[in-house]
């Protein structure tokens, strides 16, 4: 395949930190016509902040954004504004704590329901940054209790991780075996496990499985063939205890969409396909 | 903090260059408003030049310019409207290239007015001259990039602007 490019020579790429603040300006529908600009365009349109800012600056329309379901309360977003998180732009939450980061490397979690909140030291690779991403997840160590911070760093085809245990490290701590791997905003921790849709360019969509106490990559789990017709990457969400996969892909002028959910274990373990109609009135909100 | 001090007994001066060579030399009190240089001067590299490998002559004299407009007690508020809204009507080129400076130097509201103004002039542009102005090659295939445009075909109605500037 062709070497992937995000800037032509002669000229250095625009870092996506830049285009971010630009982006925020932007009405919904210029950011969704940008989206076919490039593949980083249309992964950082995809960041939820990013719709909730532009919602905020009096953009048109409801729009799906892959929030979780503490975005939707009015209180959680008015606290997420306020102006000491201004630069973070990226999110994930995980059982009420909120994770909030900038790709320079600073990371603050919250709990927007008693409003406190923490800054992680500001931890930078040697190297710039330049032109790369970070990415966080924040899931609990069944054992401990103890609430884990995971920040992947991509560059290129490569990612480096580093974890902070809340409450008991002092500074961030890289693990080594998990460069073909980055997770996205994506994920679920369910269990003291992480799943997440591999989003590391040059890879296929996978679900990653991630342990949050060994901090180890457990496993690799193929998505069933029919979920990757979307050359967005799918989605993935809890329900019950199980990892369902959302199709991005909507059949044409329908409002139907279709959800795989892994059943059985080990050998017996197999895709098993819905097809579920949303409600007409639903169509234009928030898919997940 | 800074300002008060230096105005009462003795201006301190910086000499920044830029990555053509060029020398400014500059009122303390003022360069500190981008936060790189502050704390530059604040771990006591400033004794000697400057050096800002990523910012080049033009663009240098432009964030210069910004910096002293909006440091001078002399310019009110207007003046300061005024000169930014000129500020911004450089070509997007320029503008680009000052919102990479302000970036790296971290000047947040000379980066905000530059984003802004950027935002203001790519809004009703199609993805094309977008990604000409951003110097970006497609890394989609025809048929996905189609694929996206099929999902949301208005986002791509109404009058669209195909020029570069």
């Amino acid at each position: 395949m062709e070497k992937k490019k995000i800037a032509a020579a002669g000229k250095s790429c625009i870092q996506l930190d830049i285009v971010f603040e630009i982006l925020k300006s932007l009405p919904i529908k210029s950011l969704i016509r940008f989206k076919c600009v490039s593949k980083s365009f249309c992964s950082l349109i995809s960041e939820p902040l990013l719709f909730i800012e532009a919602h905020q600056n009096g953009s048109l329309a409801q729009f799906h954004a892959s929030c979780s379901s503490l975005m939707i309360r009015k209180d959680v977003i008015q606290y997420l504004n306020l102006s000491c998180f201004g630069k973070l732009h990226s999110l994930a939450s995980t059982n009420g704590l909120v994770c909030l980061w900038k790709f320079d490397g600073v990371v603050a979690i919250c709990n927007p329901f008693i409003k406190e909140h923490i800054f992680l030291p500001c931890q930078q690779p040697k190297e710039k940054p330049y032109g790369s991403m970070i990415c966080c997840s924040i899931g609990f160590d069944p054992i401990t209790k103890k609430p884990k911070v995971f920040k992947a760093h991509v560059r290129d085809y490569e990612a480096r991780y580093w974890i902070f245990t809340i409450g008991v490290d002092k500074s961030w701590r890289e693990i080594f075996d998990c460069a073909k791997s980055f997770p996205g905003s994506n994920f679920v921790c369910i269990g003291g496990v992480f799943y997440f849709v591999n989003r590391l360019i040059g890879m296929p969509y996978n679900i990653d499985a991630f342990s949050v106490g060994n901090e180890k990559l457990m496993r690799r789990i193929a998505l069933p063939d029919q979920a990757l017709t979307s050359i967005l990457p799918p989605k993935i969400a809890e329900i019950k205890g199980q990892i369902p996969v959302l199709d991005q892909k909507f059949f044409e002028g329908d409002v139907k969409v279709r959800l795989y959910v892994l059943k059985g274990t080990d050998e017996t373990e197999r895709w098993v396909k819905h097809i579920i109609r949303l409600p007409s009135n639903l169509s234009e909100t928030s898919i997940c | 903090m800074a300002e008060a001090s230096s105005s009462i007994t003795e201006k301190f001066f910086l000499t920044l260059k830029s990555s053509d060579g060029d020398e400014f030399v500059l009122e303390e009190s003022i360069a500190i408003q981008s936060i790189t240089i502050k704390n530059m001067v604040e771990d006591g590299c400033s004794s000697s030049v400057i050096p800002l490998s990523k910012v080049d002559t033009e663009t240098l004299i432009k964030v210069i310019e910004y910096m002293k407009m909006h440091s001078s007690t002399s310019s009110n508020e207007e003046e300061i409207e005024n000169f930014d809204k000129k500020f911004v009507s450089n070509s997007i080129n320029t503008i680009l290239n000052i919102l990479e400076a302000a970036n790296f130097l971290d000047i947040n509201n000379l980066l905000e007015l530059c984003a802004e103004a950027v935002a203001n002039r790519i809004k009703n542009k199609t993805p094309e001259a977008v990604r000409k102005i951003f110097n970006i090659t497609s890394d989609f295939t025809p048929e996905e990039e189609a694929e996206i445009r099929n999902e949301t075909p208005w986002a791509f109605e109404g009058n669209l602007d195909h020029s570069l500037d």
